[in-house]
């Protein structure tokens, strides 16, 4: 992939290149499966109400509802082991997946986030390709996915794993499970729905997840490090 | 003896009003002689009236069927009959309608729906009249189960269908489970007398008059409806604690796979009788139990092939306490506060973006002016 043409094509628009096609599409992919996960999930897990009640009916049943949760489950799957051999082996995927990293600097511009948010501070920290708040999400999702999925394959058929595990272990697994899967709708749901969706600078959606690209000014407010490497300008530091 | 005891009450009212009147100088034998000429002519009347015989007031029946009279017909009843149960004040005709003295030897059945209409409904739409109207084609399939002349009320232990008489009722026909039911731990209930109030029957669990096949939805020990027929004694505190048995056994049913899948109408969702059986249930410790420890792997077996002696120490009617599964314990509150944790750290994020962008549109303002 000719990363750098990409760039510069999207400079030529007034715009800041952030994502890449197969990024956009995974990401499409991951939020079906996650959607399909959490509805047929979440009405089991609140199976006494009555939206339950309705949900369930709406998936065909109780058979069904599980038969579709299953399905998911193996999207989901797919979705994460592609994410991570394009993270491993792609030279795209493997860059940014090193840009998320957390580092020292991360926890510094959050305190200085936090700062200047409370009056303390004149001027936001300058923010590079992915803030605090964006990394400290994917690997929460990462965690959360692979966590879902370890508990969710031993669920798969819980009759053949009680089969074989300590009597503990499956009412355990379910209850990680359920309660685990109610958190990931709260955050990864809720949370980033009010990122990109809710929040007034988005309202009523930032673009970004379907066209790969973020207008310049909004970039240079919020990534102002990517910005100055796209454009080339030179910053005025920090403060 | 009626109409004495009838005098003996008017006495103590009169004697009340009287004293209430005001007049309680008055001497008692004056009230007895006053109280005597009250009562005289009504007790000279009732008892003319009344005739000879009471109870069934039947006329000129018993003349033939009730002795004595010298040309006795068959059947020949028990005067006591006539004159006890719920039907006591009953004459002969009202059940056997349209009979005049001199009649055919064989008499029409008896209906008795025209009076208990909604029993006769309910019976209709069940198993049982079919059969029991063949069985006795000249009777009334009711008969069959509450006898006849003489028919006592449900909560007269005489009945035979009274709380106590009537498996062996039913019983009288379905004899295999009759076998298994007085051996099982309701059949042992029923016979205690500190426990028999809470003891089932066969009523109690298949219903009464409306009785279905146990597979028919309408039936109360159809598989759809056994948590809540089962559940009306088991899920009560009151009799666990009076017989010394596990509370809670729906609540604790309703929250694992079998309990959702059979509220949500899966046919093949495990509910009460798969596990325990049905006519025969016994206490875990018991060996013929089908949920003893030496019998989970077959009774498992029936639906989960992959069932062991592992597979069958999975715990099944226990709400996670830190006692016995302290990892659902843990894990939910985890969970719980995590979520919390997360609650709040979202809410504080949503200030601190919605404060930082009030700042910049005020800085800006400030900047353009």
């Amino acid at each position: 992939m000719d990363e750098p043409k990409l760039e510069r094509e999207a400079l030529r628009e007034g715009m800041a290149w952030r994502m890449s096609l197969s990024l956009r599409l995974q990401h499409v992919f991951f939020m079906i499966c996650v959607f399909v996960l959490a509805l047929t999930g979440l009405a089991l897990f609140f199976a006494d109400s009555d939206i339950s009640r309705w949900l369930i009916e709406l998936q065909g049943g109780f058979e069904n509802r599980g038969l579709i949760h299953r399905i998911a489950a193996v999207g989901l799957i797919i979705s994460v082991a592609v994410h991570v051999l394009y993270s491993l082996f792609s030279a795209h995927g493997s860059r940014e997946f090193r840009r998320r990293f957390l580092g020292r600097e991360d926890f510094r511009r959050f305190a200085d986030s936090v700062r200047y948010s409370i009056g303390r501070r004149k001027q936001p920290p300058a923010g590079g390709k992915y803030a605090f708040g964006q990394k400290v999400h994917y690997w929460l999702s990462g965690f959360f996915a692979v966590t879902m999925i370890v508990s969710g394959l031993m669920l798969w058929d819980p009759t053949t794993t009680i089969s074989f595990v300590p009597q503990w272990v499956v009412p355990v697994l379910l209850a990680l499970h359920g309660y685990e899967g109610l958190l990931l709708v709260i955050v990864a749901v809720i949370w980033h729905l009010y990122d990109v969706h809710l929040s007034p600078r988005n309202f009523p959606m930032s673009s970004v997840w379907l066209s790969g690209k973020m207008p310049l000014d909004k970039a240079k407010e919020h990534h102002r490090l990517e910005y100055e490497r796209l454009t080339g300008e030179q910053g005025e530091g920090d403060e | 003896m009626e109409l004495q005891s009838e005098g003996l009450g008017s006495f103590a009212e009169i004697r009340r009003l009287v004293s209430d009147a005001g007049v309680g100088r008055m001497s008692k034998s004056l009230l007895r002689v006053i109280f005597a000429l009250i009562c005289a002519p009504v007790v000279i009347i009732a008892t003319v009236a009344a005739g000879p015989s009471q109870g069934m007031q039947s006329g000129g029946c018993n003349s033939c069927h009730a002795g004595g009279s010298g040309h006795e017909v068959a059947p020949q009843l028990n005067p006591d009959d006539l004159t006890r149960g719920a039907h006591s004040t009953l004459s002969c005709t009202d059940c056997h309608e349209g009979v005049s003295l001199a009649h055919a030897p064989d008499l029409p059945s008896v209906d008795c729906g025209s009076c208990h209409e909604e029993n006769a409904k309910g019976f209709l739409r069940g198993v049982h009249w079919q059969p029991l109207q063949a069985l006795n084609p000249g009777l009334s399939p009711c008969t069959a189960c509450h006898g006849y002349h003489g028919i006592e009320p449900v909560d007269s232990l005489t009945s035979p269908v009274s709380h106590l008489k009537v498996y062996e009722t039913c019983g009288s026909c379905h004899e295999n489970e009759l076998k298994l039911f007085i051996r099982s731990s309701h059949g042992d209930a029923l016979k205690d007398e500190a426990k028999q109030g809470f003891a089932p029957t066969c009523v109690t669990c298949h219903g009464e008059h409306a009785i279905f096949e146990a597979t028919a939805p309408a039936s109360p020990a159809a598989p759809g409806r056994q948590p809540k027929t089962c559940g009306a004694c088991h899920d009560n505190p009151e009799m666990a604690a009076a017989l010394g048995i596990a509370p809670d056994r729906m609540k604790t049913y309703g929250g694992t796979i079998h309990g959702l899948r059979n509220r949500f109408g899966v046919t093949t969702a495990a509910t009460c009788s798969d596990c325990h059986s049905n006519h025969l249930i016994l206490p875990q410790s018991h060996q013929e139990s089908t949920v003893s420890m030496a019998s989970l792997v077959r009774t498992c077996g029936r639906c989960h092939q992959n069932a062991n002696e592992n597979f069958i120490k999975t715990k099944i009617h226990t709400e996670a306490t830190p006692e016995n599964n302290l990892g659902v314990f843990i894990a939910r509150w985890f969970y719980i506060i995590f979520i919390g944790v997360l609650a709040i750290g979202f809410i504080t994020h949503i200030t601190f973006d919605l404060i930082e962008m009030r700042r910049r549109r005020r800085e800006g303002k400030h900047g353009r002016a």
